[in-house]
């Protein structure tokens, strides 16, 4: 059996070692990165799965996607936790798959990530909108950009000085975000301050208004319950104990995410007409409002606000790593691949992919960003199956150390490639078309990587960890 | 051990152009779906009960439910309603309450009560989607394969 000296550092082409990003993160970093970048999800996103099957249909799907990423974690623990390094599910490919699929995978988080960035930022906005217009400002007199590049800029400062302080943030703000769920829906279950109790029955909670057709279609936004989870993985190379840390971080944070799911559907769906919750951009925020409570309006208005935070700041934090990756792989410009010489972080790609999201947050286009973001986060998790057969063919249990071991192999990569199916069928229910161009930007990406940039990438180098020979090759 | 592949470097310039390809590549594949207003599924008219669905006078439709409600879109997209009443539209009184303590009146609760998705599709459009995404991963293995074997011969040498 074979020990792991995990390495995703180089040396330079002087042949000088290069600066290595700096091992400084500890399991609530990985809690507070996995769940920082998913849990806007409640907040916002998720109800658009009860526009699609109603409150039920919604529940169902959030189950069913549940168990999905339940497979994704357990998967990613165990590969993670012995492909220790920057990129994550990037790192993942390069070493069980080939250069291509690696090029795609860092593709799909780069994107996922930085759309979703662009989607919170455009949440953001909204919030400052809302919140300045229930104050007594004229409706649409306000322009939240400024707040909004404020915000931005503040998070790419944090990125940019050091890994262990934006993620001891989003630990913050993600526990005050999720602090604020559990208290509403004490508030709601308890009576306390809310001035109604939960209705479920009554508002028709327990009907399929579209049938089965309509739970599948659901799937689509269920996911963004969980979206993003996986990204824990970016953080490999930076937390101290990665065996122990990445593990205990993301399997804690899908509890939480399940737990916050849950509780979210709950509250909402006992207020308020599936027909309106499936469209309202802030749903807890209004369940707030429904009380009249000034104490609850505020800790849900905050916590809303943390959460588009945390998880842009996640997100800038995951897809910077993987766009960094893959300079440093020259998948794309050697440029990216630059480690900030006294914070030690990938400091070029940050600063290059902000202004990025914030574009396509100021663009308003936030149903086809959503979906880019999520259909680039589906072809990921597809991969993961592919991932985990490889890696147990080419190294089996007995010929590598690993971190973690999943139990039950192959019955989640199984499920997981099944419940993929089941989620493009949804997706191409309700976003067909752009589901296809996604596929075409795919192709026409791999094409060009194999005819124009494979020949600037270093053979050897592709493989960092110290493992024997994969089997079969 | 097999040779070791030297690369070439890339230039400036070429690394900018690099990026840009990627990031044109992705506006162009948002962009496209819009610009073809093909983004998003299509709701269509929807009222509780048996409905029928007839053209209104001066173009445009109306849509009648067995309850008397009849929703009226004329040809300029304009929507009114007959016999709009919460019962009408299938709401009970704990719906219609959140209704109003959410801030909604009965129209515009209407607009959003009366519209569905139409889950109908095709199954040749559905079968070709799947096709293009199994067509793509296999591309994806098959070629990452070939590029493997080249990794794996430097790393370890040629043979096992």
């Amino acid at each position: 059996m074979t020990d792991i000296t995990a390495s995703g550092a180089k040396a330079d082409s002087a042949g000088k070692p290069s600066i290595n990003l700096a091992k400084v993160l500890g399991p609530i970093h990985v809690w507070a990165l996995g769940v920082g970048i998913v849990l806007v999800g409640e907040f916002m996103g998720w109800n658009l799965s009860i526009e699609k099957g109603g409150a039920l249909g919604s529940i169902i799907a959030c189950w069913i996607v549940g168990l999905l990423y339940t497979c994704v974690a357990m998967i990613d623990s165990e590969v993670t936790s012995t492909v220790a390094a920057a990129g994550g599910q990037y790192t993942q490919a390069k070493h069980t798959t080939g250069p291509l699929m690696a090029f795609n995978v860092g593709l799909y988080l780069v994107l996922a990530y930085t759309m979703l960035e662009a989607a919170d930022i455009f949440v953001f906005g909204d919030l400052v909108r809302i919140a300045a217009e229930n104050l007594g400002a004229e409706p649409g007199s306000v322009d939240a950009r400024p707040f909004v590049l404020l915000a931005v800029s503040v998070l790419a400062w944090l990125n940019y000085r050091g890994v262990f302080m934006a993620l001891s943030v989003n630990f913050l703000i993600t526990a005050v975000a999720f602090a604020s769920i559990v208290i509403l829906f004490v508030a709601y279950q308890f009576g306390i301050g809310t001035g109604q109790d939960l209705q479920h029955q009554e508002l028709g909670m327990g009907s399929l208004p579209y049938g089965w057709m309509g739970v599948l279609a659901a799937f689509q936004f269920a996911i963004w319950y969980y979206l993003g989870i996986e990204g824990t993985c970016q953080a490999a190379e930076e937390v101290r104990s990665c065996g122990r840390s990445l593990p205990l971080g993301t399997m804690t944070g899908m509890i939480t995410l399940l737990i916050a799911a849950a509780l979210t559907w709950y509250v909402c769906s006992g207020v308020m007409p599936w027909e309106y919750l499936g469209l309202t951009l802030a749903p807890l925020y209004d369940a707030s409002l429904m009380t009249g409570n000034t104490v609850l309006i505020v800790l849900l208005w905050t916590g809303t606000v943390f959460s588009a935070l945390a998880s842009a700041n996640g997100c800038i934090n995951d897809a910077a790593r993987a766009w960094f990756s893959m300079g440093r792989d020259r998948y794309l410009p050697q440029f990216f691949a630059a480690v900030h010489p006294k914070y030690r972080t990938p400091y070029r790609a940050i600063l290059f992919l902000i202004p990025i999201a914030a574009s396509f947050g100021f663009l308003q286009l936030l149903g086809p960003v959503i979906t880019f973001s999520i259909l680039s986060g589906l072809l990921g998790y597809t991969f993961m199956p592919i991932n985990m057969f490889r890696f147990r063919s080419k190294w089996p249990l007995d010929t590598i150390k690993r971190g973690y071991i999943h139990p039950f192999h192959p019955l989640p990569s199984i499920v997981l490639i099944t419940l993929c199916a089941a989620t493009y069928v949804a997706v191409y229910l309700g976003f067909g078309t752009q589901l296809l161009a996604m596929m075409v930007f795919y192709v026409v990406a791999s094409v060009w990587f194999v005819l124009f940039r494979y020949k600037f990438v270093r053979r050897g180098d592709q493989f960092t960890m110290a493992w024997p020979r994969p089997r079969g090759y | 051990m097999a040779k070791r592949y030297q690369p070439p470097q890339q230039s400036g310039v070429g690394q900018a152009r690099d990026a840009l390809f990627i990031l044109v590549l992705t506006f162009l594949a948002l962009w496209i779906p819009l610009e073809l207003e093909l983004a998003g599924a299509e709701k269509v008219d929807w009222l509780p009960g048996t409905v029928t669905v007839a053209e209104a006078p001066e173009g445009g439709s109306i849509v009648r439910s067995d309850s008397g409600l009849a929703k009226i879109t004329a040809a300029d997209g304009s929507v009114t309603y007959e016999n709009l009443t919460w019962e009408n539209l299938g709401q009970n009184e704990a719906m219609q309450a959140q209704w109003e303590k959410l801030g909604v009146g009965i129209e515009d609760a209407a607009g959003l009560v009366t519209k569905r998705y139409d889950y109908s599709f095709s199954w040749i459009g559905l079968l070709a989607t799947l096709a293009a995404i199994a067509g793509y991963f296999i591309f994806l293995v098959r070629q990452s394969d070939r590029e493997y074997r080249e990794v794996i011969a430097e790393k370890f040498g040629n043979g096992s």
